[in-house]
């Protein structure tokens, strides 16, 4: 469970762990496999993810949130996951190619 | 919408997987106070029409064969509030949620004030099935 302030008022916020979305989703979806997610905001369905991932690339047109994103990224060392800001509409990641892209609350 | 479909698509490897997970727009979510319901938040018009744009696009690059459905789901999301005003509050400043039903505020200081907000998350899993054009 986290307290985060909102406003003049505090909500005692209960949102399931990243864990339990990626688990009804399966695992296996993403084990090994090269992910792209979209509309990542500060990442918190992406660094469970990166844990079964081989590699991954989070956007999200929210600089603010992917500062956050990467500096969480930086806490943790991990070494396969990638946040840049960017949206859906304009994406273009070169000839990047993935196995997996998750919209992430963005479609 | 159909365009960051088609985007992704192409950034997407052959037999590659799609997922969409998003708050379900056809079911409100429930704010209940000790246990018992008490009303539901009510989504601003314009999302309820971004959700249902959403629920298009998949479905046009269904029929276009550039994507095959797969396994569907629920999960639910939780969210307590200390106060009815912290509930007020959370709704006055969402970009999702337009309203309480009129008396459900009453309610909640009825119940002791703390209440809980849950949402039902979808999410699809597709995969492509034709080349990116």
């Amino acid at each position: 469970m986290t307290t985060t302030a909102f406003g003049r008022f505090v909500i005692v916020s209960r949102h399931p762990r990243a864990g339990r979305e990626v688990a009804a989703i399966g695992t296996h979806v993403f084990r090994g496999k090269d992910v792209l997610d979209i509309g990542t905001g500060d990442g918190r369905l992406a660094f469970d993810i990166a844990r079964h991932a081989r590699r991954l690339v989070a956007v999200d047109p929210n600089e603010e949130a992917i500062a956050a994103a990467r500096a969480r990224c930086h806490e943790l060392r991990l070494m396969n996951t990638e946040f840049r800001v960017a949206d859906a509409p304009t994406l273009d990641l070169g000839r990047a190619r993935f196995d997996v892209a998750i919209f992430t609350w963005s479609l | 919408m159909v365009d960051a479909l088609e985007r992704t698509v192409r950034h997407l490897r052959p037999r590659g997987t799609i997922v969409d997970i998003r708050p379900d727009g056809s079911r409100n979510p429930r704010v209940l106070s000790r246990g018992r319901v008490i009303g539901e938040l009510l989504p601003h018009e314009e999302v309820a029409g971004d959700d249902a744009g959403a629920d298009a696009a998949v479905a046009h690059l269904v029929r276009r064969g550039m994507l095959r459905r797969g396994r569907r789901g629920l999960v639910w999301h939780q969210m307590s509030f200390e106060s009815v005003a912290a509930l007020a509050e959370y709704v006055r400043t969402s970009p999702r949620y337009a309203s309480l039903p009129r008396g459900t505020l009453s309610l909640a200081r009825r119940g002791g004030g703390r209440v809980t907000v849950r949402r039902a998350v979808k999410y699809e899993v597709l995969s492509r099935t034709a080349p990116a054009r």
